[in-house]
């Protein structure tokens, strides 16, 4: 099942090419350029109804684009149906055949390419032990758990040998401890075979763990694509910074150039100096800071870019504190204070007086882009969003 | 997709046509007599002398209005057992509720004709009681009104059993039991919780009786006397023993938009769940 | 609190088992008295026999009809659930108004009265300038029995994953090649029952039969009709009678197990199991 076992298979790239998909009047990709790099874990993200599932079947060919190009290894998909395409889908409800044992089931590919049987139980067999499952051969779906159909669903595309393979939402229907458990297998299996792994998932929290690459989506466009530090660290806009953790989105007024970076006015009295992002940017603009980064000082602290504020609320997550303080800005900050020792939880009671820092190189100018809806409220990390249908 | 269509439009929609037709003297059953539109013989039938054929169409309905009102009263019950006492074995016992609906309707109406002849199965027995002189029969046991009905209603119990059933299947049971919890009787529970909630099937049920019966023929053939025939007889009659087909088709015209009507009235309170996806309307 | 209590339960009880008593009261009837020594069917009994069976299979005529009533059943079920197959599939692809308005156009058989509909199938018949045929009774009976074919087979359809024959697809089967390994075996459980819903209406049916059908040629039901008015004829008709009962209450039976038989071993044990019998959606019906 490694790269070197299959032989003119293509690397596995796919280009997207001005990719677009309307339903009547709902348009749910809107001109779409995207590179998938060959061979790496690849995430499409975003909030429901963003388009990801929709691009990633048409990569797939289950939809037909409206305009623009699906391009494997350079070459047009147009016309090419799903089932000639060097391309295999893992669907979210896995889409097993209940009348089919397991081992039927991931046979089934390779008997329509007329495989001969000593050949299909050989890599039948191989496909089962890479997912750890072929004591289970014998059974039918409905007799296996969720997280083993899962697998027998990935088994069942792999066999086959593609180039890239597409993963739509496949850990939506577990519980939390085996979605974790099954990210990290998915990673690692994807490093063991070597393929393309294109997976859509709306959790920022498993994109960033299991990628190479991120693509974040919303409303049928790429808002950014880059690794999963660059999107954290350097979000393009307000809409990536707040999808990805919790982004402290901040309105400020960039008077001039100040130091290294600009001078930023927060409210009558407070200026910051901020040395990420768009420096140039004068007038109006949106500011992010990330919660890791604000340093909580006790109160009356001194020096630049300090603002002061009160602990509104506390919420404690084990590993530290998430506080909520209200900054003399007028603005309600989210903080996060590491569990160092334990008089921590007791410092940063709430009502507690405090000095927020924010220091210039974590403060990050976003410009003056115009949103038309504000982003989606950020939730806490570990709560999952519900899924919905029609991404 | 097309030829299932075509095939219905071709064997429903154009006989409508055609009887529509007849009914209007456009067409004729009779080769080389003229035909030209004519509303006499609806005239006849609506306000002229066919007021035998009227008292007979508002006796069916009558008898049709009365049995599926019954029909409905006493198969609801049915349906409640077997959703809330039989629970485990519910489905079983449906299947036995239903399985008769499944042999020869023409038989268990010759059985019943069998039951209540005047020496049948009934008067022979109560004969042999000596509860009565031997040779005299119930009157009104055999072609009567109450034959014909006793048939249709025996007929279609079970029939309106299942969307009561059905309905009180795919009710949310917490909801009794959130009753419960905040004090109300078992009545009070079944009245103001359970009840309500269960009448779209109820509709459906008075619905499924009320709309075959409409039509019935068979039962007054078998069952019933001269003066129990239904509106369904005086069509059967006009294309069999004595042929006109025009007036005949009046009949059959009117019955199919009575039907309609029916429909259109009732079927606001049904639901066809035809339209929706698996999982849709829970 | 249980939904009834004691004496709910036990009036619910008693008045179940004796409508069941009640429903199957004329079907025991009819198979005592198909075994009864005496011409008229009247009490008290006048003995065992089995000389009305020797009788009745020997009634060439009745025997005839029995077969032909069989083979039009059969031609029925099996035309009209091929063409249910065909619009179920047709339906899938329809959404909204399209969807509506085919859905009842389909459905139309239910809402017109049979009587109705054999007359107007009998003019039509005219029109055409053929006569009475047992091939048109069989068009009438499957235009009546398309609809029930239809709501067995389109709700078993929808409740397939549609993501399973994309998969199919996705591993390099044809269109045709996913529907035959994929859904066609999926929905065998739905296409037996259709086809016993369609041959069992079909068999039974009388108002299309006794105005399409020629008359040397009756169906057992209407054979059945006649009969019973001929007081002479009447222990052949219960004799058989007595079989068609016996015969199509086995046949529900084997039926429903079967069906349960075969989805277990469909899906393997311990999956779960939906029941056909209440799958029905409530519609719209007429099945005389």
């Amino acid at each position: 099942m490694s790269p070197s076992d299959r032989d003119g298979v293509g690397k596995g790239e796919v280009s997207l090419v001005s990719l677009t998909k309307r339903f009547g009047d709902f348009l749910a990709v809107n001109a779409i350029d995207l590179q998938i790099p060959p061979g790496g874990f690849f995430s499409l993200l975003g909030p429901s109804g963003c388009g990801k599932t929709t691009t990633l079947r048409m990569i797939g060919g289950f939809e037909q684009p409206t305009s623009g190009q699906v391009l494997l290894d350079g070459r047009d998909m147009a016309g090419t149906p799903p089932s000639k395409r060097p391309v295999n889908t893992v669907f979210q409800s896995y889409a097993l055949f209940p009348h089919l044992r397991v081992f039927d089931n991931v046979a089934f590919g390779l008997r329509r390419q007329g495989v001969t049987r000593a050949e299909v139980g050989r890599r039948v067999g191989e496909a089962l032990e890479l997912v750890q499952l072929t004591s289970l051969a014998r059974r039918k779906p409905a007799q296996l758990s969720g997280g083993q159909q899962q697998r027998v669903a990935l088994a069942r595309a792999l066999v086959v040998q593609p180039s890239v393979l597409l993963l739509d939402e496949p850990l939506g229907a577990l519980d939390a401890k085996l979605r974790r458990e099954l990210q990290v297998e998915l990673k690692q299996l994807q490093t063991e075979v070597g393929i393309t792994f294109a997976y859509v998932t709306h959790d920022q929290e498993e994109a960033l763990t299991m990628s190479d690459r991120i693509a974040v989506l919303n409303r049928g466009r790429v808002e950014q694509a880059a690794s999963p530090r660059d999107l954290y660290e350097e979000p393009a806009n307000a809409f990536v910074a707040d999808f990805l953790g919790v982004s402290n989105l901040m309105e400020a007024s960039a008077v001039g150039p100040s130091g290294k970076g600009v001078e930023l006015r927060l409210a009558d009295g407070f200026s910051v100096e901020a040395q990420r992002g768009k420096l140039a940017t004068r007038g109006p603009t949106k500011v992010v800071i990330r919660p890791e980064r604000i340093r909580v000082e006790p109160a009356g602290s001194g020096g630049p870019n300090r603002v002061p504020g009160m602990v509104t609320n506390v919420v404690y997550l084990g590993s530290g504190l998430q506080l909520s303080i209200h900054l003399a800005i007028g603005r309600t900050v989210t903080a996060f204070v590491a569990n160092i020792d334990e008089d921590t939880a007791s410092t940063w009671a709430p009502g507690t007086p405090v000095t927020c820092h924010l220091p210039s190189t974590s403060l990050r100018v976003l410009g003056n882009e115009e949103l038309s809806e504000p982003p989606p409220t950020a939730r806490p990390p570990s709560v999952p969003e519900p899924i919905a249908n029609g991404t | 997709m097309l030829p299932p269509l075509l095939f219905v439009v071709i064997l429903v929609l154009v006989p409508i046509v055609f009887i529509a037709l007849y009914s209007v003297g456009l067409r004729s059953n009779i080769p080389g007599s003229p035909t030209s539109f004519s509303l006499a013989d609806w005239r006849d039938f609506l306000t002229g002398g066919g007021g035998a054929f009227r008292g007979r169409f508002v006796y069916s309905i009558k008898i049709t209005l009365f049995v599926s009102v019954v029909t409905t009263i006493a198969a609801y019950p049915l349906a409640y057992f077997l959703s809330f006492v039989a629970r485990r074995h519910r489905y079983a016992l449906l299947l036995l509720l239903l399985a008769p609906f499944f042999t020869s309707y023409l038989l268990r109406v010759i059985a019943w004709q069998i039951i209540l002849n005047n020496n049948g199965v009934v008067n022979s027995l109560l004969w042999a009681l000596h509860l009565r002189p031997r040779g005299s029969a119930v009157s009104w046991l055999i072609y009567s009104n109450f034959s014909v009905a006793l048939v249709l209603f025996y007929t279609w119990v079970p029939f309106v059993a299942l969307p009561i059933f059905v309905v009180l299947e795919n009710m949310d049971h917490r909801l009794t039991e959130a009753a419960s919890d905040l004090g109300a009787s078992r009545s009070a529970t079944f009245w103001k919780v359970t009840f309500p909630l269960s009448l779209p099937g109820v509709v459906a049920g008075f619905v499924f009786v009320l709309i075959p019966t409409t039509g019935e023929f068979i039962a007054p053939l078998l069952v019933g006397g001269p003066n129990n025939q239904l509106f369904g007889n005086s069509i059967q009659a006009f294309f069999g023993d004595s042929p006109d087909w025009n007036y005949g088709s009046v009949l059959a015209l009117t019955l199919i938009v009575v039907v309609l009507v029916m429909m259109v009235v009732f079927g606001r309170f049904l639901n066809t769940d035809l339209r929706a996806g698996p999982g849709a309307g829970r | 609190m249980k939904a009834t209590g004691r004496f709910g339960t036990l009036s619910l009880n008693l008045y179940f088992w004796a409508f069941v008593a009640f429903l199957f009261a004329p079907l025991v009837v009819l198979v005592i008295f198909s075994m009864n020594n005496n011409m008229t069917p009247t009490l008290p009994l006048s003995g065992f026999t089995t000389k009305w069976f020797h009788q009745a299979f020997s009634n060439g005529e009745l025997t005839g009809a029995v077969a032909r009533s069989a083979g039009i059943a059969l031609t029925t079920a099996v035309f009209a659930t091929a063409l249910g197959i065909m619009a179920s599939i047709g339906l899938m692809a329809l959404r909204g108004r399209a969807l509506s308005f085919a859905i009842a156009a389909l459905l139309l058989p239910l809402v017109v009265p049979y009587i109705s509909l054999a007359v107007g199938l009998l003019i039509l018949l005219q029109a055409l300038g053929t006569g009475p045929s047992l091939g048109a009774v069989v068009l009438g009976h499957a235009v009546i029995t398309l609809p029930f074919a239809i709501l067995v087979l389109l709700p078993r359809l929808r409740s397939l994953d549609p993501a399973m024959s994309e998969a199919a697809m996705d591993l390099g089967a044809t269109a045709v090649g996913a529907f035959r390994l994929i859904t066609l075996p999926l929905i065998v459980p739905a296409l037996v029952s259709s086809g016993i819903i369609c041959f069992v209406t079909s068999f039974d049916e009388f108002a299309i039969a006794s105005f399409l059908a020629p008359s040397g040629k009756p169906t057992y039901p209407i054979f059945l009709y006649a009969s019973a008015r001929t007081p002479a004829l009447l222990p052949d008709v219960i004799a058989i009678g007595a079989i068609v009962i016996a015969a199509s209450l086995l046949l529900v039976a084997v039926a429903e197990g079967g069906r349960r038989w075969a989805e277990r071993k469909l899906v393997g044990s311990g999956a779960a199991i939906e029941n056909a019998v209440a799958e029905p959606t409530i519609s719209l019906a007429g099945t005389q």
